[in-house]
């Protein structure tokens, strides 16, 4: 049997961006923040009562896509806020920081681990020094750039490790999931995105 | 003047926290994994017994499902076999079902587990298992490791592990093993794990989504993934390994190729760093029609191994000696073919055990109601392979 922590954690990427989705349809058509709160609450829902084969679309999501890792679960959050606020964080410098190292992290490891690359990166999570310095690294520019958000996740992964507190046994499930890789390289696109637009608008404004 | 000094103890604060957890982190991920050596198992193989072969059939007669992924452990109490049932592979509320030889009679068929009972241990829904694999932990402990299909299709598979502590009488709720970073998916088991010294093992698998290609796992005593190690180059190579140690730091692996490469050929790869590092597999002179090789350590200079004798269909079974370093193969005979009057039918997916000195034992699947089981002797292996010998 597992643990109740264990269940609601499995549970959290799931619950997150079926809010996340929910709300940011609340966004799209101009909803209240109360409003896109109820919306994303409604999709949790809709997804625990739609059946998909033998069990509830949520249930069938939580199989797919489990727990998030620390700056998994962060991302996660700070995504369901942006949905209920209308609040973007792509001028934040931390967040684009922070995205940024996720989708490189990613791109590291994901096509070695998988065998699209014949180096298995995800081993280095296991046991050797390249991967605990890099981490170092990422930590002591957060730290000094004030990324407090980054530190924070970084020390909660680190320390999850470091106690075996997650189920793995490998450095690299505390600090970055699939799912936070996919969320990080939508931000990449988002910001880019925005950026052109901000300065095609700028280019063709008219001064007052 | 008070906020000045809270932010500078916050800074402080997390600096030191920080840098503590990441010296810790370096401290801990230095020489994390202490090195291994095979524990090689030479048995002593008698000539004794029958030089007629034992046939049964494990299922029911009327068996109306799926069943598959046959496999054996010896018990005190005779030989207990694993295989998964279902309405069709893949299906959901698959079973594990294990069954007891008494060197006679194979006992009324029982359920170790099932998929719902595996959702309820592990937290997540389940659709489907297979491909059972017992390993003798200690001498009333058996692990068994199976594939758990998450979501649809082998390649959403996980593996993990139940253990009995009471040589399979009872077991124990199933727990996952992590092993990949892709949403701890999607690899596989079908061979023995092996022993390795400091009390820990390894678990030949392999890698299925998109790319397909062997892995060894390294698990900790506790039965936790403590290191990975891919067998050759990653891509598409191959399926199933069945590893063999032949000293304390080499080993020899028999990979199932993959159905649509050219080469319908065993392919055979090597470790000489105790599994560190293996030679890209590399295929041999024996045909394989994509089915697995299930092999075992035969005596000081020779490796026993099951397979399909065919380059494109699982028609037979047959039983093949090989040197240690796969250089030299020669069979010695069959012990199962398929019924040529059935175009549908064939003789699938072999494991092989030496169930006592002397004395072996084959469980295989035909499509798909049906579990046989061959009992060998080394009688039976000696007297073929010297005819064999002297055929050629």
């Amino acid at each position: 049997m597992i643990s109740a922590i264990d269940y609601v954690l499995d549970r959290s990427s799931s619950a997150l961006l079926l809010f996340a989705a929910g709300a940011a349809v609340g966004s799209i058509v101009r909803c209240r923040p109360a409003t896109r709160v109820v919306l994303g609450l409604a999709a949790i829902a809709i997804a625990a009562f739609v059946p998909i084969s033998i069990r509830s679309g949520f249930e069938w999501m939580v199989s797919a896509i489990e727990r998030p890792s620390a700056p998994g679960l962060l991302l996660l959050i700070a995504f369901a806020f942006t949905a209920v606020t209308g609040r973007g964080f792509d001028r934040s410098a931390e967040y684009r920081f922070g995205t940024g190292a996720l989708v490189v992290a990613g791109l590291i490891l994901y096509p070695g681990a998988t065998g699209i690359l014949n180096y298995d990166t995800y081993a280095l999570g296991y046991s050797g020094y390249l991967l605990p310095l890099a981490l170092a690294a990422l930590l002591a520019y957060a730290i000094y750039r004030r990324y407090l958000f980054i530190v924070a996740a970084l020390d909660i992964g680190i320390a999850g490790f470091l106690l075996s507190a997650g189920r793995s046994l490998n450095l690299w499930d505390y600090v970055i999931d699939p799912i936070a890789w996919f969320l990080a390289i939508g931000a990449w696109i988002a910001i880019v995105i925005l950026f052109l637009f901000r300065k095609a608008t700028a280019r063709f404004s008219v001064p007052a | 003047m008070i906020r000045y000094a809270t932010n500078t103890f916050a800074t402080w604060a997390i600096l030191c926290v920080s840098s503590v957890l990441a010296v810790l982190l370096i401290y801990r991920m230095a020489d994390r994994v202490a090195p291994w050596t095979f524990v090689v198992d030479v048995p002593q193989a008698p000539v004794r017994g029958d030089l007629k072969l034992q046939r049964e059939v494990i299922t029911p007669a009327n068996e109306p499902d799926f069943v598959h992924g046959a496999s054996l452990i010896e018990t005190p109490a005779g030989l207990l076999a694993f295989w998964y049932r279902a309405v069709y592979e893949g299906a959901n509320n698959a079973e594990l079902i294990s069954s007891r030889f008494d060197g006679q009679h194979w006992s009324p068929t029982t359920v170790v587990t099932n998929s719902k009972t595996v959702a309820r241990d592990v937290g997540l829904t389940v659709k489907s298992l297979a491909n059972p694999v017992p390993f003798r932990r200690s001498p009333n402990e058996i692990w068994l490791f199976f594939a758990a299909s998450r979501l649809s299709g082998w390649a959403t598979c996980e593996i993990m592990m139940m253990r009995s502590l009471d040589n399979g009488q009872t077991w124990g709720p199933a727990q996952r093993l992590y092993m990949s970073p892709v949403l701890n998916m999607s690899h596989l088991t079908k061979a023995m794990p092996i022993r390795l010294s400091g009390d820990r093992i390894a678990l030949p698998a392999y890698h299925e989504m998109i790319t397909k290609f062997p892995v060894m796992f390294i698990l900790d005593k506790g039965g936790r993934i403590i290191d990975r190690l891919r067998m050759g180059d990653g891509g598409k190579v191959g399926l199933q390994p069945s590893i063999i140690p032949t000293g304390p730091k080499t080993a020899i692996a028999f990979v199932r190729r993959l159905k649509h490469v050219s080469t319908h050929r065993i392919l055979i790869s090597h470790t000489s760093d105790a599994g560190r590092t293996w030679t890209a597999p590399k295929p041999t002179s024996f045909p394989n029609p994509g089915g697995p090789i299930s092999a075992i350590r035969y005596d000081d200079t020779r490796i026993l191994f099951a397979f399909n004798d065919d380059p494109d269909e699982e028609r037979n079974i047959k039983l093949a000696f090989s040197n240690l370093d796969g250089t030299n193969l020669r069979r010695i005979g069959t012990i199962a073919q398929m019924n040529s009057a059935d175009p549908d039918d064939a003789v699938a997916y072999p494991f092989l055990l030496e169930s006592e000195a002397g004395q072996f034992d084959v469980v295989f699947s035909r499509p798909r109601k049906v579990i046989d089981h061959v009992r060998i002797s080394s009688a039976w292996l000696e007297h073929n392979s010297e005819m064999s010998a002297a055929q050629k």
